[in-house]
């Protein structure tokens, strides 16, 4: 040849694959063939075509023919093979046995938390998986705004015209109201009873929402007016029997005083507890008439819609039927059903819900806590496996091979991983009744695919964990593993391995103990933190009918002497609860500027709830109001409600925030200023600023102090709270009882205490982060219990050296500051490396509160001072022990 | 051990190498099927039916002359042994028999 053409070269990555895969016997065939086929490529096509024809060509080769039997013989998965691995295994068990149990019970721990973070998290990212048609469900919150910076967004509605959406956009379904405005009573023969969740609804939910009829017909159930279906614990708990169809019960709600009778149609099963719309009671509406004012309005929409059709729809919707000056007013949103619980979070959720933070925050302690058992594992199973290498040589003379070692170390790391879950299992079946009464979370993970993936883990985690031991093993020379004691060494590469692995344990520890105590420290925080008034010995009786208004005077008086009942206020909102009620307030000579008006909540009090709760006043003079309350007028055409909430005298006492949004500089400037409030029609007398008091927490500190204004009009006077004398709440509570039947003997008595309920708001919070301590807490179990057998282990691999030390005079301390220095240097490494990961993921988390600690350098001080701590205690007493004997027995041995 | 079957494939390529003798090496016979058959068959498969004819004792090897363009590497050159012959043999002749058994006129109306 004249003209030797370029030669090419094929595609490296793919040619040294392709050595790998193909048997060697095929190789030089099949290397030849390709270059020379891809160089005629290349000269025919150009390189880019011939490239992407390779790749066809390379695959071609992958078949099970080319790739051979490398060295996987049959004779590898033997039976009499495997056996003799699991005795080994079981042997070196035995052998071990103190090492291998704490090595397995670090596992099994992990493991249990594992389970019992799975169940919490399916539970909590599972909201209302039951309702079979729950991805076509949405609810249809209203977002307030007034044209200001003012915006309240609700999880329900007042607009009455959305009952009209299913007539007028095709798309949905079916709309359901659930109303449950007032607090119901139950009266059944003599028993009263307050059921929480009693909502009055529409027949059709059954169609909707699975609620499960036990007894009744679910298309007929709710159809009548005066109907009602009580769940079966409540009915049990109502009735005391199960079987209660027919049966008679009186409902008195607190707008109608007046009993009225319902016929129980049927009984429904009780709900799973994760769903954000929980069930007691459900009865029907008494007419057409009554579907209106506040409810949580669903709806379904037809199947193959979606909701982005209904919300080209919401504006043409919402026109038909306000004016368009009035659309700020009418925030119609959607939200799916599923997402309520974790993402809507709006003012007046049915109950309270979930956090997708802490949510992500679980998902992290939970992969935390595997990792930091499989890392123990590793480093535990690699020493184990160290004291092996002679087993090790015996059996490669004999002919093993890497192979061989490798399905050995697969083999042992599994069978450990598997009795780790199991006992894991067990463990968490142990905790799982204590673990639900502390959450409220109840099984809800299917069981076959859990169970699937948890195998799963055990397998992959057991291959992981088995690849570090036996690539240790391959790596020793036949004769360093027939000839070494007990003392090998390591390359330095194992040596980097276990290092990073142990840093990794200590970076996630820190991150996990700094985490729990800034958790702790805010809760801690907020349980101190001056409220601004006082919460203790207050009972509150919060819903008192409507009623009181023209008995207020009388029924104060009746508490008052009731013996050990030091005063008695009343109030609107009761203090822990958030205040609903928010207006505009406007200054004398400013009436015009309604634009600009502040927007002021506004509490209804008399002139002893500051007193009661030891709200300070910074100026002015707190008496509300200084006449004796009248009796309220009737209203008619001539008098109505308006013209009585305009037309009586008021005095406002406002607090700090309310009178910087005024724009007064000091309380002193504000006194004495007139100031006037408004409320959807209603507009509240000019009158005198009789006040200022300091800020005082209605509501949880999560949200900041609002602009409050408070005045005294006795037809709202929902709330009474009582100061008692702790000692004597034995007999005030029967009093109690009595004065309040004499009073209201339709409803039944409510009462809490009052710093009960402001404990309740962080109720949530205090599970979360109990769950967090806990975890931490265990996965410093973990990590601590790897570090002790890892220092025993790394110990027995230097008792000579210990021994001579000894001999030549070193003591106890000694030697333990010279065995921790490397372990301390990794902690501080650790430290710099998981310190601004743990301060950035704290800082997240407490942007959740308005009000919150900063995060001292002080607390990773303690976070490290523990882990070394616990280092200290494990090295001295591990040392302490190893030197016990005498060090002529250990220099003695060969 | 080894079946003494010939698939069809197996078949077509023994037929190449007999045809391409003493030529006959992976890429020869590739390029050789790309031709007759019209598309493109994959080295991989013309290597697997290879080196499979050879395990079943239809070809024998050697190994020819190195290269440049072939990276250093020497062609690994086929040729049909006897066995190889007799099992083209006997499946022709099991054609053929077949071919002979169906009555005249049997395709024609087919064909009309």
């Amino acid at each position: 040849m004249i003209d030797e053409p370029e030669f090419h070269e094929p595609p490296q990555r793919w040619m040294r694959f392709l050595e790998w895969f193909c048997d060697s016997r095929f190789w030089e065939e099949v290397e030849g063939d390709l270059t020379e086929w891809y160089n005629l490529a290349v000269e025919q096509s150009g390189k880019a075509k011939a490239n992407r024809a390779f790749f066809r060509q390379g695959l071609s080769y992958i078949r099970p023919y080319f790739f051979g039997k490398k060295s996987i013989s049959p004779s590898l998965f033997t039976r009499a093979m495997i056996q003799n691995y699991l005795k080994t295994v079981r042997r070196n068990f035995i052998k071990y046995k103190w090492y291998a149990s704490l090595n397995l019970l670090g596992l099994a721990i992990g493991f249990a938390a594992f389970i019992l973070i799975s169940i919490y998290l399916h539970h909590q990212t599972n909201y209302e998986n039951f309702h079979s048609k729950a991805d076509r469900i949405y609810r249809a919150s209203y977002l307030y705004t007034n044209g200001t910076d003012f915006n309240q967004h609700f999880a329900r509605t007042p607009l009455n015209y959305i009952n009209q959406l299913p007539e007028q956009i095709p798309e949905i379904e079916e709309l359901i109201r659930f109303q449950n405005n007032d607090k119901k009573t139950i009266r059944i023969g003599q028993d009263k009873f307050k059921p929480k969740h009693a909502w009055v609804t529409d027949a059709s939910v059954f169609e909707v929402f699975d609620f499960q009829l036990l007894e009744g017909n679910p298309s007929t159930a709710l159809a009548e007016p005066k109907s009602i279906i009580l769940t079966a614990s409540k009915a049990k708990q109502y009735f005391g029997k199960s079987s209660v169809i027919g049966e008679e019960v009186f409902i008195t709600t607190g707008l109608s005083p007046e009993e009225q009778s319902y016929k129980v149609t049927g009984i429904m099963a009780d709900l799973p507890s994760n769903t954000h719309l929980p069930v007691d009671v459900l009865y029907s509406f008494p007419s057409e008439e009554s579907r209106r004012g506040w409810a949580y309005v669903y709806c379904l929409l037809a199947e193959g819609s979606n909701i982005a059709q209904v919300e080209s729809k919401k504006r043409d919707f919402i026109l038909a039927n306000v004016a368009e000056e009035q659309l700020d007013f009418n925030g119609i949103h959607f939200q799916q059903l599923p997402a309520i619980h974790l993402e809507s979070n709006l003012a007046r959720e049915i109950i309270p819900n979930g956090n997708a933070t802490y949510i992500k925050i679980f998902y992290f302690v939970a992969f935390i806590i595997l990792i930091i058992a499989f890392i123990n594992f590793i480093n535990l199973n690699s020493a184990l496996s160290m004291g092996r290498t002679k087993e090790m040589g015996v059996r490669k003379v004999l002919g093993a091979s890497k192979t061989h070692h490798l399905i050995y170390a697969f083999t042992e790391s599994i069978s450990y991983q598997f009795l780790g879950l199991i006992l894991g299992i067990g463990i968490a079946f142990f905790i799982y009744p204590r673990f639900q009464e502390l959450t409220g979370v109840e099984w809800t993970l299917p069981l076959l695919s859990f169970s699937l993936f948890l195998l799963l883990i055990t397998i992959t985690g057991g291959l992981l964990s088995g690849i570090y031991p036996a690539t240790i093993l391959n790596s020793l020379q036949l004769n360093t593993a027939l000839k070494a004691t007990k003392k090998i060494r390591f390359s330095n590469y194992s040596i980097n391995v276990k290092n990073l692995l142990v840093g990794l344990q200590f970076s996630t520890a820190i991150i996990l103990i700094a985490g729990a105590l800034v958790a702790y420290q805010q809760l801690n925080y907020l349980h101190k933190k001056d409220l601004g008034f006082s919460t203790e010995q207050i009972i509150a009786i919060p819903s008192v009918p409507d009623a009181v208004t023209a008995r207020y005077s009388t029924f104060k008086e009746q508490l008052k002497a009731i013996p050990g009942v030091t005063q008695v206020a009343a109030c609107m909102q009761v203090p822990s609860e958030e205040i609903r009620d928010s207006g505009p307030a406007l200054l004398e000579g400013q009436e015009e500027e309604t634009a600009e008006a502040p927007m002021l909540d506004m509490q209804v009090i008399d002139n002893d709830f500051l007193d009661i709760m030891k709200v300070e006043t910074l100026a002015g003079n707190p008496p509300v109001h200084e006449y004796v309350p009248r009796p309220i007028p009737e209203f008619s055409e001539e008098f109505t409600f308006q013209q009585y909430i305009s037309e009586q005298n008021r005095s406002y006492l406002i607090n700090k925030t309310a009178m910087q949004q005024l724009g007064f500089s000091s309380p002193e400037e504000a006194v004495g200023q007139n100031v006037s409030w408004t409320i959807g029609g209603l507009d509240f007398a000019m009158g005198p600023i009789a006040a200022v008091v300091k800020d005082f927490h209605q509501e949880t500190l999560k949200n900041k102090v609002d602009p409050l204004l408070m005045m005294f009009e006795p037809m709202f006077l929902r709330t009474f709270l009582l100061k008692v004398d702790p000692n004597q709440l034995g007999a005030i509570l029967p009093e109690l009882n009595t004065a309040w039947t004499a009073a209201f003997p339709k409803q039944a008595l409510e009462y809490h205490f009052l710093d009960d309920m402001f404990e309740q708001l962080y109720k949530q919070e205090q599970v979360e982060i109990k769950l967090l301590g806990w975890f931490s807490m265990l996965s410093i179990f973990i990590a601590a219990m790897g570090l002790f057998s890892l220092v025993a282990f790394s110990l027995r691999t230097r008792v000579k050296e210990i021994a001579i030390r000894q001999v030549l005079g070193a003591k106890l301390p000694n030697l333990v500051k010279m065995i921790s220095r490397h372990y301390v240097w990794m902690i501080i490494i650790s430290g710099i490396i998981a310190i601004p990961l743990s301060y950035y993921g704290a800082n997240i988390w407490l942007e959740n509160f308005a009000y919150r600690i900063g995060i001292s350098p002080l607390i990773y001080l303690i976070t490290i001072g523990i882990i070394l701590a616990i280092l200290l205690i494990i090295i001295s007493f591990q040392t302490f022990w190893s030197t016990k004997t005498n060090p002529v027995e250990y220099l003695k041995q060969e | 051990m080894k079946g003494t079957y010939l698939g069809e494939f197996e078949e077509v390529v023994l037929l190449t190498i007999a045809s391409l003798h003493p030529e006959a090496y992976g890429l020869s016979i590739k390029l050789e099927l790309d031709q007759q058959t019209g598309r493109e068959i994959n080295l991989g498969a013309v290597h697997a039916a290879c080196n499979r004819l050879q395990d079943k004792g239809f070809l024998e090897a050697t190994l020819g002359e190195k290269s440049n363009k072939r990276g250093g590497r020497r062609k690994k050159m086929y040729n049909v042994t006897m066995q190889g012959q007799q099992a083209l043999i006997s499946s022709r002749d099991l054609r053929q028999r077949l071919w002979d058994n169906i009555t005249p006129g049997t395709f024609q109306i087919n064909l009309g």
